[in-house]
């Protein structure tokens, strides 16, 4: 018997040749699976989605592969498997905020409470979604300031969703004199909102009575518009409420105190 | 400038307008204006304060294009034919009318109403699409069971009207015949109509005023459907018509929805 030979028999070979086949093949599967699979469910799943499941079955094909590959050249799982649990426990406890972090972001995407592009405000910051992912959520603010919101954050707390439905309403707010006829104002809203084409007819504009402030009685006048007119239909709705307050000479209340001097105050 | 349209009296049509040269149109409300710059052609536009306005001027000579009074668009056409075309075509959205007070059609009894929608003015360099005016822009609006679930739509400045003679005939509007029959046990309430104005093809009677096909809708007998039929054409007797625009949307002729909330609103409540 030769030097290799004795270092290297035929089986060992044979051994080996199927062990980097099996790799090659679980590979190969893995990349062309997902690619297929990405294909199949990108109208069907959300993009975040299509990127989980794609990574959950490309890891699953590999750690397939990698037992088989471990079987083939004669490794015995059991004793891995053993070596393993006592490897989870301690990354367990090691990287509990990741690992919630991972669990709330699939039960986030199960969800489905918002996605990319949505406006959404979480945690103190309100901005656009630019991706979901794994561990956690970026948002981009509007004053395009890029901000990280770890999916356990996004789980534990109130999301608001600013673009989940097609309309909207804008809430403005405004006091008027005590002497002002209440029904004047009204008639001029009503009509400024009717003349503006990008508030809508229906649902009908809101004009409510809040309550009787210090200065005179506080209004609200709400319009309902467009998502994409939002912006739009406040500053004109506003504008014109200005306009049209003036040329119907109503007026906006202004502060004034009185000061009232006592004569024994100052004799002192 | 030549107007190559057999009537006189549309302003849709085919026209020349030579290089360097401006002209004006008035259809209703809108004021449009057309320069031709050679390879550039600029449109302007406006609308009136009136929106019941109901001027039609053609190819009126201007001087000086209005530039910064008027929303302006430009267009680059690799052309050497001076030829433009206006279309007369549907609104782009549903448009929903509103009854002056909500009417009962009882059981077995039907009723016919007509409604009136603005036309959209489609502008086209040999036969290339540029862009699309309404002749008026109504209020969006929405149509719907609440504020989550509906469509965008406009809403008609118009009332339904029960008898055609008294709906007023303008340049700029369309007028649509509806008949809604109530098969079921119990009186429909109507409050409002929403019309699928971008599936209709407008037509043109003899008066040169604008139609669309008729639209019936059924109640059925359980009260829980209704089917929504598009007629061949508008009422026979304001023929004979000419075709002047297809749908913007094509659907089939009988089509049945499956709500009657589709075209028909009977009650409304939105949260606050």
């Amino acid at each position: 018997m030769t030097d290799t030979e004795s270092f290297f028999t035929i089986e060992q070979f044979a051994t080996l040749t199927r062990t980097v086949i099996i790799l090659f093949i679980g590979f190969a599967a893995a990349r062309l699976v997902t690619a297929a699979l990405g294909r199949y469910l990108k109208r069907r799943t959300s993009a975040q989605q299509n990127m989980v499941i794609r990574r959950m079955v490309h890891y699953s094909i590999l750690a397939l592969t990698l037992a088989s590959a471990l079987t083939e050249i004669g490794l015995d799982l059991s004793v891995l498997l053993g070596a393993a649990g006592v490897l989870t426990v301690a990354v367990g406890f090691a990287a509990k905020t990741s690992a919630s972090n991972l669990v709330s972001g699939i039960f986030l995407m199960g969800e489905q409470s918002f996605g990319v592009s949505d406006v959404i405000g979480v945690d103190g910051y309100k901005g656009e979604v630019v991706s979901v992912d794994l561990l956690s959520i970026k948002l981009r603010t509007f004053d395009n300031r890029f901000v990280r919101v770890p999916n356990e954050k996004v789980l534990s707390s109130s999301v608001v969703n600013l673009t989940r439905f097609p309309i909207r309403r804008a809430d403005l707010f405004m006091r008027v004199d005590y002497h002002d006829n209440l029904d004047e104002i009204q008639d001029v809203l009503t009509e400024i909102a009717r003349r503006n084409p990008i508030c809508l007819a229906d649902p009908q504009p809101l004009f409510l009575v809040k309550g009787f402030g210090d200065m005179g009685v506080d209004l609200q006048f709400s319009v309902w518009t467009t998502q994409a007119n939002y912006i739009s239909a406040r500053n004109t709705i506003q504008a014109e409420i200005t306009k049209a307050f003036a040329e119907n000479e109503i007026p906006l209340p202004k502060l004034h105190r009185v000061i009232v001097s006592d004569q024994s105050s100052r004799e002192a | 400038m030549t107007n190559t349209q057999n009537n006189q009296n549309s302003w849709w049509g085919n026209f020349k307008l030579p290089s360097l040269q401006s002209t004006q149109w008035s259809i209703g409300p809108l004021r449009l204006y057309i320069f031709n710059e050679g390879d550039e052609w600029r449109l302007g536009y406006h609308h009136s304060d009136d929106p019941l306005d109901d001027e039609m001027i053609l190819q009126k000579h201007v001087a000086v294009f209005p530039g910064d009074k008027v929303k302006l668009q430009k267009f680059v056409v690799s052309s050497k034919e001076k030829n433009f075309q206006l279309l007369a075509r549907v609104a782009d959205r549903p448009v929903v009318s509103h009854a002056e007070s909500a009417f009962h059609v009882m059981p077995k009894s039907s009723i016919t109403v007509y409604l009136s929608t603005p036309v959209w003015v489609e502008v086209k360099i040999d036969e290339t699409s540029l862009t699309h005016i309404p002749s008026f822009r109504p209020s969006d609006s929405w149509f719907g069971p609440n504020t989550i679930t509906g469509e965008l739509c406009y809403t008609s400045i118009t009332m339904v009207r029960y008898k055609k003679e008294i709906l007023p005939k303008r340049c700029n509007r369309a007028t649509t015949q509806l008949t809604i029959s109530n098969n079921g046990s119990d009186p429909l309430i109507v409050k409002s109509l929403k019309l699928p104005t971008p599936n209709l093809s407008l037509y043109v009677d003899p008066e040169n005023q604008l139609w669309t096909q008729s639209l019936s809708v059924e109640r059925a007998e359980d009260g829980t459907m209704a089917k929504i039929r598009l007629e061949d054409g508008p009422p026979e007797e304001e023929g004979p018509y000419r075709i002047v625009s297809s749908p913007r949307d094509n659907i089939s002729r009988n089509m049945l929805v499956r709500a009657l909330d589709a075209l028909l609103k009977q009650s409304q409540e939105y949260h606050r």
